[in-house]
């Protein structure tokens, strides 16, 4: 019985687990390989230099990673005079007085200083108004934490940088969400016939009132009669999704419509280190910057980790013959 | 047996305060426990010893930790960056919450197998379920502080209910809030309340522990101590005993802190709090999904009371229910390895209350199966909450009655049965 | 029951013993390792020791002139001396000090005087070009320091406190 009734939860469990993807309006994100991954990963320095390079030059125009400091920097692999020097050439500065006390100029721009180390990175907007006033009302979110805010993160991102826009995505990927689109499509239409048939038949019965009501002479309001659903477009290219104008296109994006125009092609970046500048590579590159950023402690966590679940495997065992020794005259 | 102390300062100290042999008859040689417990009952102390890691944890981050809103996020995030071992402190207190309700959903649990609730001990019960309260209340404030977008909404959402009161409903979420929306004024409080609650769980704790001294510990049999011979003092027998299962517990622990800390947690609680923006699915934490889907199962009035305030009612009531489960359950037999209907009863509940977390999980409006589509999740939970009840008014009394108990052992130490149960 | 204290067996008894010290002494060593996160998360984090030093562009500070800039929460004077300063730091006789030190014992580069500007009596912030030596002079109490920053009046008992620092090049001096 305890068998069967464990199976049977198990068994509700999976379904309801495998069910849940077909639901949300995007595709399974493409599963990379990383170097951060499993109980021993650690990050690969050289990738996440390059994809502070990348999001220096393509994604600090838009976005910030305002939780990071240029003092973090010589945590990837950059040394204390790369960091400074990165920091004094970083195109914002930060807002500071004169001695006068003054934070803003004769020409009324804020005062500003070249960054130093210990600074965090400035964002490129200096509130949320100028960042939507520039980027026709979307709001570019902070990249500190974007890896641990959405689900299957790294990979999420990798596939919508990558594999998501129009011009990138594969015919298997554009078929799925049509698919998924269609789908969705099909079964808000049987809802919405559902409720017309139910309002159909309301409407019947308010007619025949009605029409009594005029017969007797007395007065009464027309029922309005419902309207059928449309029959959804079935979707085939992307321009059936009927996004609006300035919404992009991205089969791994929640509702399809990103306001992010693509951001990275080939050769967005051209890297020193001899790396192919593919755009798998830039994506590849970013994330790998994006997920240190999101989680900078990861390797001293993985590498604490081990040691701890060794000590406490070595007295665990020891503990269970403690007491098997405290109780071998139990009987 | 009594307490023998060598040691010639420790004599001085013990004539003035008395303590070694406080803790001698709490825990040591001097505390007979019955001989047959099974790892079953390891889950008591280890919930104590958790309490403990958290409020250690806590009061660490509360020393890095900045309760105002326009701080709160980011110093969390300095927490987890800046502070020595701060990542560690966080992680720790963040899962070890998860690990208290583990902890203690299998202690009770264990309760309801062995009929733990059973006279003697109906207040060791009730002590145990305010505790489930006092954790709960303290779960979901400790929640807030983080202020990320879960922590708001989740507050927002939860504080909510209380508007279901009628007639006071508003004066009291208003005064929840100290405003009219979830603020800094919320954060304040449920800050101060999130430190204060575990002293008080400490103090329950200890009432527990002392109730449960009064009678000693139930046992796998569910059968009375006959005398001395049932029972094996507690030091070194479950010293020993529960240092093994904390071992082996803290393993489980180290594995999730360490390799997966964000696997229990929502995505959305590392997006800061945005008051104009809700999140597409507002989901509780994993410990609190069941009752959340009591709640959201209740989408139809009653009488003159309306499906939001029977929903909260609902999901109380699935809690307090408890109270009176030591009455409602007529069995005189404790031990459900010794009740056949009971052993398979307290499973369906055992699954139904997974099934119940998976609803909570979920959209209510979501198909469970997609080939069934009208056979959505809010219906599930409904059949689920359903059997929630029916299992303590209906299935308790009844089977007490009607079920014929297997034979019951003479005492713990002799595994002789007793002629015919009944 | 049997009592477990009892030693008793010889061989099993030496092997228990063994088993019941080696866990022990392997938890009370986890226990201690433990206990240092909880401590050593009380020192300064991270972003603190980042400002542990600061550097100063010291060329735009005209000769009679000092500034005033902020290291580890507390204000540091940086002052560009005159050569009358310099000299008159120079010619004082040390046998009268309070607290006696060379000019030369607390520069570096003569014409750059560099010290914290924290009272040596009860902790204020001293005011520059005044006092009875043309230096500085605290209000609280009324204590008198000279051009070298050495107290020569007053209640404080030290001269004024030099903090770590070193010139990275002629225009820069990084503190701390």
């Amino acid at each position: 019985m305890r068998k069967s009734v464990l199976l049977f939860a198990a068994a509700i469990l999976l379904t309801t687990a495998s069910g849940a993807f077909a639901a949300g309006g995007a595709v399974h994100p493409v599963q990379r390989d990383w170097s951060h991954t499993g109980p021993f990963g650690t990050f690969d320095r050289a990738a996440v230099q390059r994809g502070f390079q990348v999001y220096r030059e393509v994604c600090a125009g838009c976005h910030s990673v305002r939780l990071l400091a240029f003092r973090n920097l010589q945590e990837i692999g950059f040394s204390e005079d790369q960091v400074k020097a990165i920091a004094k050439g970083w195109d914002i500065g930060i807002p500071t007085t004169d001695e006068d006390g003054e934070s803003i100029n004769e020409d009324g721009e804020p005062i500003t200083r070249a960054p130093i180390p210990s600074d965090r990175i400035p964002s490129p907007y200096a509130n949320e108004k100028q960042a939507r006033a520039a980027n026709n009302g979307a709001l570019p979110p902070d990249l500190s934490l974007m890896i641990k805010a959405r689900i299957d993160g790294a990979n999420y991102v990798y596939s919508l940088l990558a594999h998501g826009y129009e011009d990138s995505a594969s015919e298997d990927t554009l078929k799925e969400a049509f698919h998924i689109e269609n789908t969705n499509r099909k079964h808000a239409y049987e809802d919405a016939m559902k409720q017309y048939d139910d309002d159909l038949d309301k409407y019947q019965d308010k007619l025949e009132a009605y029409q009594q009501a005029v017969a007797g002479g007395r007065k009464a309001k027309e029922p309005k009669k419902p309207e059928e659903p449309e029959k959804p477009v079935v979707v085939e290219s992307v321009e059936d999704m009927g996004l609006s104008d300035d919404m992009n296109f991205n089969a791994f994006f929640g509702g399809w419509g990103i306001a992010m125009a693509a951001p990275l092609s080939e050769e967005a970046v051209e890297y020193s280190d001899g790396t192919a500048p593919t755009l798998e590579q830039h994506a590849y590159d970013v994330v790998s910057f994006m997920t240190w950023a999101a989680e900078p402690r990861m390797e001293d966590r993985k590498r604490i980790g081990i040691k701890v679940l060794i000590f406490l495997l070595i007295l665990t065992v020891l503990l269970y013959f403690v007491k098997r020794k405290v109780w071998s005259d139990v009987h | 047996m009594s307490l023998q102390i060598n040691n010639r300062f420790l004599r001085w100290f013990e004539h003035r305060l008395p303590i070694i042999s406080l803790l001698d008859h709490s825990v040591g040689t001097s505390y007979p426990s019955p001989k047959n417990l099974s790892y079953w009952w390891n889950f008591g102390s280890l919930a104590g010893i958790v309490l403990v890691v958290q409020i250690v944890t806590g009061i660490v981050l509360a020393m890095h930790y900045t309760a105002h809103v326009d701080y709160a996020f980011d110093s969390v995030e300095h927490i987890m960056r800046d502070v020595n071992y701060g990542w560690l402190m966080r992680y720790m207190h963040a899962n070890g919450a998860s690990m208290f309700f583990i902890v203690v959903y299998i202690h009770i649990f264990r309760g309801l197998y062995f009929g733990s609730y059973k006279s003697p001990r109906e207040v060791l019960w009730w002590l145990g379920i305010i505790i489930l309260l006092i954790m709960m209340a303290t779960a979901f404030m400790g929640y807030v502080l983080p202020w990320g977008q879960m922590s708001f909404w989740g507050a927002t959402v939860i504080t909510n209910l209380f508007s279901a009161v009628p007639v006071f409903g508003e004066s009291i979420v208003n005064w929840l809030w100290g405003g009219f929306s979830v603020d800094n004024p919320t954060l304040n409080r449920f800050y101060s309340l999130h430190y204060l609650l575990p002293f008080v769980l400490v103090g329950v704790v200890i009432l527990h522990i002392w109730a449960l001294h009064e009678h000693k510990s139930n046992n796998p049999l569910g059968i009375d101590i006959k005398g001395p011979q049932d029972t094996i003092p507690f030091h070194p027998y479950y010293t020993a005993k529960d240092l093994f299962g904390l071992g082996v517990f803290l393993i489980f622990f180290s594995v999730i802190l360490f390799f997966m800390p964000n696997s229990l947690g929502e995505v959305d609680n590392y997006i800061p709090a945005n008051p104009l923006v809700t999140p597409a699915h507002i989901v509780p934490e994993w410990y609190f999904l069941p009752f959340y889907a009591i709640l959201r199962s209740i989408t139809f009035d009653l009488w003159f009371i309306d499906a939001k305030l029977l929903g909260v009612i609902a999901m109380f009531a699935s809690i307090l229910i408890l109270f009176v489960l030591p009455w409602l359950d007529t069995s005189r037999v404790r031990s459900a390895r010794f009740r056949p209907v009971y052993k398979q009863v307290f499973w369906l509940l055992f699954i139904d209350v997974i099934i119940l977390g998976i609803v909570g999980a979920k959209a209510p409006s979501e198909p469970v199966f997609s080939a069934l589509r009208s056979f959505q999740y809010v219906d599930l939970g409904q059949i689920g909450t359903a059997y929630y009840f029916i299992h303590f008014i209906v299935l308790m009394p009844l089977i007490g009655w009607f079920e014929k108990p297997k034979p019951l052992p003479k005492s713990i130490s002799e595994p002789v049965l007793e002629g015919a149960g009944e | 029951m049997t009592s477990t204290t009892d030693g008793g067996h010889g061989d099993t008894a030496t092997r228990r013993d063994f088993l019941y010290i080696a866990t022990g002494a392997l938890g009370a060593v986890g226990t201690a390792a433990a206990i240092w996160p909880f401590v050593d998360q009380m020192n300064p984090s991270a972003d603190v020791l980042a400002l542990s030093s600061t550097e100063v562009d010291i060329s735009a500070i005209a000769e009679g002139s000092s500034i005033t800039v902020v290291w580890r929460g507390k204000p540091v004077f940086v002052r560009h001396r005159t050569a009358e300063e310099i000299e008159t730091a120079n010619a004082v006789e040390l046998d009268g000090l309070p607290d006696p030190q060379t000019d030369e014992e607390r520069v570096q580069k003569p014409e750059w005087l560099v010290m914290v500007g924290i009272c040596t009596h009860l902790g204020c912030i001293p005011l520059g070009d005044q006092g009875e030596y043309n230096g500085w002079y605290c209000p609280c109490h009324g204590s008198h320091y000279d051009t070298s920053g050495r107290i020569r009046k007053g209640p404080a008992p030290l001269n004024l406190e030099i903090p770590p620092y070193e010139f990275l090049s002629d225009d820069v001096i990084k503190i701390g």
